[in-house]
């Protein structure tokens, strides 16, 4: 046997040994099969792939089609789509501007915030309300801050939370500056955010919205921000870190 | 809410894809994004992706390849967008984190595999674990036969200098 096509079988039968008990979550794949069936077909694609002129050179004619539906009509609806907020449980934190421009700040979150479930309403119980603690925690340049947000209260009906076991998000969303801030300057942040002790970075999804001076996706400028975390049902503890440095 | 009228051969087809290739779909992504989560993640999203796009799947027997193919796509979008963590942000235990932790690989060939460079690694994915043809690896990655042999070579060879295979 040729050495390469030997090595090739030893690599893959190792790789797919070691893989064989990583599987999905029973729980994932019901959600996963509701989003697909949720999901309709792309009409375009339907439509591109049954004539077949169109089909033979489906290439050319789909990539000047998505250009042109890019620039018409998909970017000015997701940029008005980004204001939106993400649907499902939000934990929000509140980040306050930093004071005199740059140095220690406070990161004040409220101690008890209360939480809703997406759109539906909840019948004859109790609010949930979330925890977040430290209640406040003062930032300087450099260093970092957990906040951890635990939830009490009822369980939100599933079908109006439940996004996926992974499909936990964080946006961003810059907020106006109250006038009394004055002109800080500027101070850029980076965030840290971990998941059940793991740390997950920036999940799909993620929305970051910075002022279009900043295009680094990682960099914050100095200001206020609310940071929206959308948890899966199954889990109702989640840490933020926000680190804040010169 | 008025509900959704019930379609018995898309939900069959749903079910089937989720079921025959679900698994084979989140290893893949493992391999390529090192993070469950994220692999998760990228299967969520690959497959809405090549649902919306099903119709355009002209020969049913390619339905494996098509399907790894938009996966594998996915996770190299996902490592593009992928924002960098500051690492002095990053706690001590998760920054001397073992990529491949959640596999029984010997240390061996995860250093093997995390010192090949993307286009390397992502050829031994779809040549070796997923055993693409030239051709269905070519197609997936939008390069040329030749320069998936090469890649393949190229990564045999490093992968030689390091690992040993256990089974002789």
């Amino acid at each position: 046997m040729d050495p390469d096509d030997r090595l090739i079988e030893e690599l893959g039968g190792e790789l797919r040994h070691s893989l064989a008990e990583m599987r999905l979550h029973s729980e994932f794949r019901e959600e996963l099969k509701h989003r697909m069936l949720a999901t309709p077909p792309s009409r375009w694609r339907r439509w591109l792939g049954v004539w077949p002129p169109i089909a033979r050179h489906r290439g050319a004619l789909v990539g000047v089609a998505v250009a042109a539906i890019a620039l018409a009509v998909v970017l000015p609806l997701a940029a008005s789509q980004n204001n939106q907020a993400p649907r499902g449980r939000q934990y929000l934190v509140m980040i306050p501007p930093p004071v005199n421009g740059g140095g220690a700040h406070p990161a004040e979150v409220a101690p008890v915030i209360p939480a809703s479930c997406g759109a539906a309403a909840i019948q004859g119980a109790a609010a949930i309300q979330l925890t977040v603690t430290p209640a406040q925690a003062t930032l300087r340049p450099g260093q970092s801050a957990r906040f951890t947000v635990s939830e009490t209260g009822v369980a939100c009906p599933p079908a109006a939370t439940i996004t996926g076991p992974s499909a936990a998000g964080l946006s961003i969303a810059a907020v106006p500056q109250p006038p009394s801030s004055g002109n800080s300057a500027p101070v850029k942040g980076s965030y840290e955010v971990t998941w059940t002790g793991k740390s997950i970075g920036v999940l799909r999804g993620t929305k970051l919205a910075t002022p279009a001076a900043s295009r680094t996706a990682a960099r914050l400028l100095a200001g206020a921000y609310e940071v929206i975390l959308r948890v899966p049902h199954s889990s109702a503890r989640v840490s933020i870190e926000i680190t804040i440095s010169k | 809410m008025a509900s959704k009228r019930p379609d018995p051969v898309a939900d069959e087809l749903a079910e089937r894809w989720v079921g025959l290739y679900g698994d084979l779909a989140l290893r893949t992504a493992y391999l390529f994004l090192r993070d469950r989560g994220l692999a998760e993640d990228c299967v969520q999203d690959a497959f809405i992706s090549a649902w919306r796009a099903r119709f355009s799947l002209r020969d049913p027997r390619a339905e494996r390849a098509w399907l790894m193919t938009i996966v594998a796509n996915t996770a190299r979008s996902h490592l593009r967008r992928r924002v960098p963590v500051p690492t002095d942000t990053i706690p001590a235990d998760l920054a001397a984190g073992d990529p491949y932790a959640d596999l029984a690989l010997s240390t061996d060939l995860r250093r093997a595999l995390d010192q090949l460079p993307f286009d390397q690694r992502e050829v031994i994915v779809m040549r070796v674990y997923l055993d693409l043809s030239v051709e269905e690896t070519a197609r997936a990655l939008k390069v040329a036969d030749g320069t998936v042999k090469s890649r393949l070579s190229r990564a045999l060879e490093a992968l030689r200098q390091i690992w040993i295979p256990t089974t002789d």
